[in-house]
């Protein structure tokens, strides 16, 4: 009896000690491993990108008001005082390909629109459901700034202040 | 009879909540509404200057402070505190718009208390410390409720013993049924 009650205890311990290493916050400061992902039309590119500034939208593509959204981040995309190619925008949803395609082609974006299959919310501890989520990854990787809110003149300011550091 | 009745003491009780607003508004003196006078502050003196739009542009500034020979201007839009000398010309700024140490995230009062800075970072729940020359010197963070957690911050008092006092705006989780 004793010695199925240590086990439990040395493996739950095991648990927690192998969790508090391994799963980390999702927080200003935090480091973001590369990954391989595919847009809603099967383009592959790694996030965050390298040697850019990268924006996360993660937004609920049933809600009128966070699909809005895209529009702002396609003028910010097209109206910041910096180089296309040091700024990535990437807008992510749970739904199915062809429904992004068709929000894709109605917006007229120019940056990508990624289906979660990867479980990319999860791993940012972000959701595609009630709340949105923007995340924006300085150019070494770091997350700089995550909010709930959709501030656009904001996201002008941190990108334009990030972009303008130095490798 | 009595419907007559009720009729004038109704338009009796219209004329005297007329007259008294009519009253109040007559009482506006300088283009302040002062219901109470004596329960308000007096302006004595009041230094106008005029900013050089080529220095500094403000967006909407929400709060100033004169301290010793310089003006403090707190912009909650771009989260800076702009700093002026008393003929208006710009000195410099503390703060920028960001999550990190020192940085401004939708801020919206401050407090210049023992040669120090401090300044409500409302949406983070933030104190952010500055010296006067801008430099950065601590970061408090304030522990709300979680019931309360979409209240925001609103004012903020630094008192003789160091103590930080603040309000807030107070908002409950709204439930979901």
């Amino acid at each position: 009896m004793v010695k199925k009650f240590k086990i439990s205890i040395s493996i739950s311990l095991f648990v927690l000690s192998f969790n508090a290493v391994f799963s980390q916050d999702i927080t200003y400061g935090t480091s973001v491993e590369k990954i391989h992902v595919r847009d809603c039309f099967s383009k592959e590119f790694i996030l965050p990108f390298s040697n850019a500034i990268t924006v996360i939208y993660f937004f609920n593509n049933k809600n009128p008001n966070q699909v809005n959204n895209l529009l702002e981040l396609e003028y910010l995309y097209n109206n910041l005082n910096i180089e296309k190619s040091s700024i990535g925008i990437v807008a992510i949803s749970s739904s199915n390909n062809s429904n992004l395609q068709s929000i894709y082609r109605k917006y007229k974006l120019e940056f990508f629109l990624v289906n979660d299959e990867y479980k990319l919310a999860k791993r940012f501890q972000a959701s595609c459901e009630s709340c949105l989520r923007v995340i924006i990854v300085d150019k070494h990787s770091k997350i700089r700034y995550l909010s709930s809110q959709f501030d656009g003149t904001f996201l002008r300011d941190i990108i334009q202040r990030y972009s303008a550091e130095r490798l | 009879m009595i419907k007559k009745h009720g009729v004038f003491i109704l338009s009796l009780l219209f004329i005297v909540v007329r007259g008294s607003s009519q009253t109040n508004l007559i009482d506006q003196k300088n283009g302040l509404f002062q219901l109470t006078p004596e329960k308000h502050a007096r302006l004595l003196k009041i230094h106008e200057f005029q900013i050089d739009p080529k220095s500094a542009i403000l967006s909407k500034p929400v709060k100033v402070i004169k301290h010793q020979d310089k003006i403090y201007i707190l912009d909650l839009k771009q989260c800076k505190i702009f700093i002026f000398n008393l003929d208006g010309g710009f000195l410099s700024t503390i703060g920028q718009p960001g999550q990190g140490p020192g940085d401004l995230e939708y801020p919206i009062d401050f407090v210049i208390r023992s040669n120090e800075i401090y300044v409500i970072n409302s949406a983070a729940k933030r104190v952010e410390v500055f010296f006067l020359n801008g430099n950065f010197k601590e970061r408090i963070q304030l522990h709300v409720p979680q019931e309360y957690v979409f209240s925001n911050i609103s004012h903020i008092l630094v008192g003789n013993n160091s103590k930080i006092y603040v309000s807030y705006n107070l908002r409950a989780c709204p439930k979901v049924t």
